[in-house]
């Protein structure tokens, strides 16, 4: 007796096709709706940045494109991230530029919890910020002068007398080193038309003390200032790069006072081949800048610490509108830069 | 948990099966479609989504149009028709900055709507200053209150256009990364449903087999039974589908064939036997007639009546078994049966019979009575120490001719009694000496022919206290009135 076999088994040789075929697509499935799934989420990355703050300060400089007053919202803008606070470089790329005063304005009728404005020193910003004052905003100075009429609650700025000492310090020291080979030495401090002119005065004055004050230099330094032009592209570049280019007036020590006079110091140093015979004293901290003094085309800088600036008004806002009071001076930290100090810290580096 | 499924779908009917494929199939390719379609939904609401900001804002900055629109025009000339009409641009801004949010947020567009919701709110409160002030005819805070109005709507202009510009800057990004998207979606949907309709071919495929395979299987085994193989044996299934009760009748089928071949192999053989046993009752008969001749030539009187009787009992056994004959040739049968024993064994067995006349033309069965006084002689009486009796009785019971055949002889044990009654053979049945009919298939052969059971019966009270057979055979209508017309007497003998 025999059994029958089930069906006829040799047909079966091409089954496995199918199956293959079926773990081929569900490969391919599961890939393709991997990506289709990644692909909708990446587009729903939007919702990760939805973090709500408790505060919303404006943070409102006229120079906001300097890396100086960069470095300040920086600091300000990380110290609010510390503290719960969103502090916004307000207002300043909308589709219309508005100038500073306007911008209080905006900040104002958009009911921010406080504004950090730099002092320009202009009437109409004092009006603002009476207003926004007068509209229960508070608002931190800085950079500039004080202005304690202006009802600001704090002040965050430079001690323009320190920092005249440190230009005063600087100067004496690099004319000291100059006068072994020269009998005198001229003096030039580069001045801003657009700069506040009590500051600049201060400074001046300070720097002009510290080298009537030394002895060793009495009566053999002549010591001038000189205004460059702000306004307008390349309009500081031009005025410095006139000066430097008088072979009867090249100063032997160029102190610039601002960011934007020392890269033009420098640019018409190198331009027209003055560096060594023109030594500069510059002002701020950047790559470009320790470039230069590492090249021996700047002499020193004197920096201040714009991030702590930056940080100490978020910290003067914090405290005010927690506590209704707060100090109303926050003095930043200044210091030189030589090659010294450069070669050190890129070997820390 | 698999087998105990695969066991489920197994035992279904092939209705089932197809409609249960069917339905999977269906809901699997409904599933597919609602994926899709949910994909697709979902892709054209962002890509909806991407636009419906900067539409929003253009709606919001000409409703801003016209509120500082309608506010200049009542401040112009104070008519009803331009307070009305300011009161209700009013209303429109107020509920479409309603939707802008107050929290203060780290995404900047977020921002800028806070900015322009706090500036909206600020502007709505100056233009309704400047209505009243303007209907109080308060000039110089009327045009104050616009003038600052003025301002804030400025303000609020160039911060709608600037969040535009940037919801159109991030959202064409974002397009860009929606439409690529779109085509991976786009591809995951083909991709399913190619998957969906080889994964529905696969299913259909081994339903199909399931359900085919079986047959297949008994269509081929049927084939071979038709070419005359019987010894085709298809796996038992165990399953309860039309093919496994197929396969199971089939091998069921082929069993009663293979048994049936078996006995008619057997039967043939039995009718070979038979025709050679009819050949020697011939021979014999003849030979005992030629006998019979030279015992009366030689004036044997005894010797041939002795003859003469044997003869007459061959010549009566060699009749068609089934053909019906007469009582009286039965009885006739039994009597020369009983004489020829009775010559054979000395007379020893004693031979009573009690018949009703009116019964002898009751027709039955050939061969019927003298086997069970065979069995009688055989098995009741030929050991025992004392004179054995055979009686039979014949009378008439309720339209039945009654034969009773009754010895005093051995006897039957109650189990055995039992299992002749219940149709059992005994284990060893006997055959008559002749190589005649054993009592079973005298029984048998009324019990198919009459259809009843009570038509044989047989009694027994105990071992040695005897053995009666009963035989009652039904007499047709007709014979029935035959049978009362005469006043029958009782023929009473007794023999020994």
């Amino acid at each position: 007796m025999k059994t029958v076999p089930e069906g006829k088994k040799g047909r079966r040789r091409y089954y496995w096709i199918l199956p293959l075929l079926l773990v081929l697509t569900t490969i391919a499935t599961a890939l393709a709706l991997f990506w289709s799934q990644r692909s909708a989420n990446l587009s729903g990355k939007k919702e990760e940045a939805l973090k709500t703050y408790d505060r919303y300060y404006a943070f409102i400089s006229d120079e906001e494109n300097s890396s100086f007053w960069k470095e300040v919202y920086e600091g300000a803008h990380k110290e609010g991230e510390d503290t719960d606070a969103f502090v916004e470089d307000f207002a300043s790329d909308l589709a219309v530029g508005y100038s500073l005063e306007e911008r209080i304005r905006i900040a104002v009728a958009s009911g921010v919890d406080g504004i950090i404005v730099e002092n320009v020193n202009r009437n109409a910003e004092k009006n603002e910020i009476a207003a926004a004052t007068e509209a229960g905003i508070p608002v931190v100075l800085v950079g500039g002068n004080d202005d304690a009429g202006t009802g600001r609650i704090s002040y965050v700025g430079i001690s323009r007398y320190d920092l005249g000492g440190l230009y005063g310090r600087q100067v004496v020291i690099l004319a000291k080193k100059l006068l072994n080979d020269r009998n005198r030495l001229k003096i030039t401090v580069l001045t801003g038309k657009n700069a506040d002119a009590e500051s600049q005065k201060l400074l001046i004055s300070t720097i002009r003390d510290s080298v009537s004050a030394d002895a060793d230099l009495y009566g053999r330094i002549d010591f001038e200032t000189r205004e460059i032009d702000d306004f307008g592209t390349f309009a500081s570049q031009r005025s410095v790069t006139e000066l430097l280019m008088d072979p009867e007036n090249v100063p032997d020590i160029l102190v610039a006072l601002n960011e934007e006079h020392t890269n033009s110091a420098y640019q018409a140093a190198v331009d027209n081949n003055v560096v060594g015979q023109c030594s500069i004293i510059g002002y701020y901290d950047s790559e470009s800048i320790r470039k230069a003094i590492e090249n021996e085309i700047l002499s020193a800088t004197i920096t201040v610490d714009a991030v702590q600036m930056g940080k100490d008004c978020t910290t003067a806002l914090n405290e005010y509108l927690d506590s209704g009071y707060v100090s109303e001076y926050f003095m930043a930290d200044t210091y030189v830069v030589d090659k010294e100090t450069v070669k050190a810290q890129g070997g820390e580096e | 948990m698999r087998l105990r499924l695969e066991k489920f779908f197994s035992d279904l009917s092939i209705r089932k099966k197809l409609i249960l494929t069917y339905s999977i199939t269906a809901v699997i390719m409904l599933m597919a479609d609602l994926f899709v379609y949910r994909n697709v939904y979902q892709t054209v609401s962002t890509l909806d989504d991407v636009f419906e900001g900067n539409i929003s804002l253009s709606e919001l900055s000409e409703s801003l149009d016209t509120v500082q629109y309608t506010m200049t025009g009542f401040l112009e000339t104070k008519s009803t028709d331009d307070m009305d009409a300011y009161y209700k641009a009013y209303q429109d801004y107020s509920d479409q900055i309603a939707s802008l949010p107050y929290e203060v947020t780290g995404e900047r567009t977020v921002r800028m709507e806070r900015n322009i919701r706090m500036m909206s709110d600020r502007y709505l409160e100056v233009t309704d200053a400047a209505i009243e002030a303007k209907r109080g005819r308060n000039i110089d805070k009327y045009r104050l209150q616009y003038e600052n109005a003025t301002t804030l709507y400025g303000y609020l202009r160039v911060y709608i256009n600037s969040l535009n510009n940037e919801l159109l800057n991030s959202n064409s990004t974002n397009y860009l990364e929606m439409t690529r998207s779109f085509h991976t979606v786009v591809v995951a949907n083909v991709l399913v449903f190619v998957w969906i309709t080889l994964l529905n071919i696969l299913l259909a495929i081994v339903v199909v087999r399931r359900i085919t395979q079986p047959l297949a299987t008994l269509a081929g085994a049927a084939g071979q039974v038709a070419d005359g193989n019987y010894d085709v044996v298809i796996p038992d299934t165990n399953v309860k589908d039309e093919p496994g009760i197929l396969i199971t009748a089939f091998n069921r089928m082929l069993d009663s064939i293979r048994r049936g071949v078996v006995t008619e192999v057997r039967l043939h053989e039995a009718q070979l036997r038979f025709l050679q046993a009819q050949i020697n009752p011939h021979f014999l008969f003849n030979t005992l007639n030629a006998g019979a001749q030279l015992a009366m030539m030689e004036d044997a009187d005894r010797t041939y009546e002795y003859i003469q009787n044997v003869a007459d009992f061959f010549r009566y056994n060699i009749k068609k078994q089934d053909a019906p004959v007469p009582l009286s040739d039965e009885i006739t049968m039994v009597d020369t049966y009983i004489y020829i024993i009775n010559i054979r064994f000395s007379g020893e067995v004693g031979y009573e019979k009690e018949v009703d006349p009116s019964l002898l033309s009751v027709e039955l069965p050939a061969m019927t009575l003298q086997p069970v006084v065979e069995n009688a002689v055989s098995h009741g009486i030929r050991d025992m120490a004392g004179e054995g009796v055979i009686r039979m009785k014949v009378s008439g019971e309720d339209g039945c001719c009654r034969i009773d055949i009754t010895d005093n002889g051995a006897g039957i044990t109650p189990e055995k009694l039992f299992e002749i009654q219940n149709g059992k053979p005994s284990v060893e049945e006997p055959s008559g000496e002749h190589g005649g009919i054993g009592l079973q298939n005298v029984a048998s052969r009324l019990r198919l022919l009459y259809k009843d059971d009570r038509v044989f019966e047989i009694n027994s009270e105990g071992l040695g206290k005897g053995t009666t057979v009963t035989i009652r055979i039904p007499i047709p209508v007709e014979a029935q009135e035959e049978k009362d017309a005469p006043d029958a007497a009782q023929i009473t003998s007794q023999e020994s």
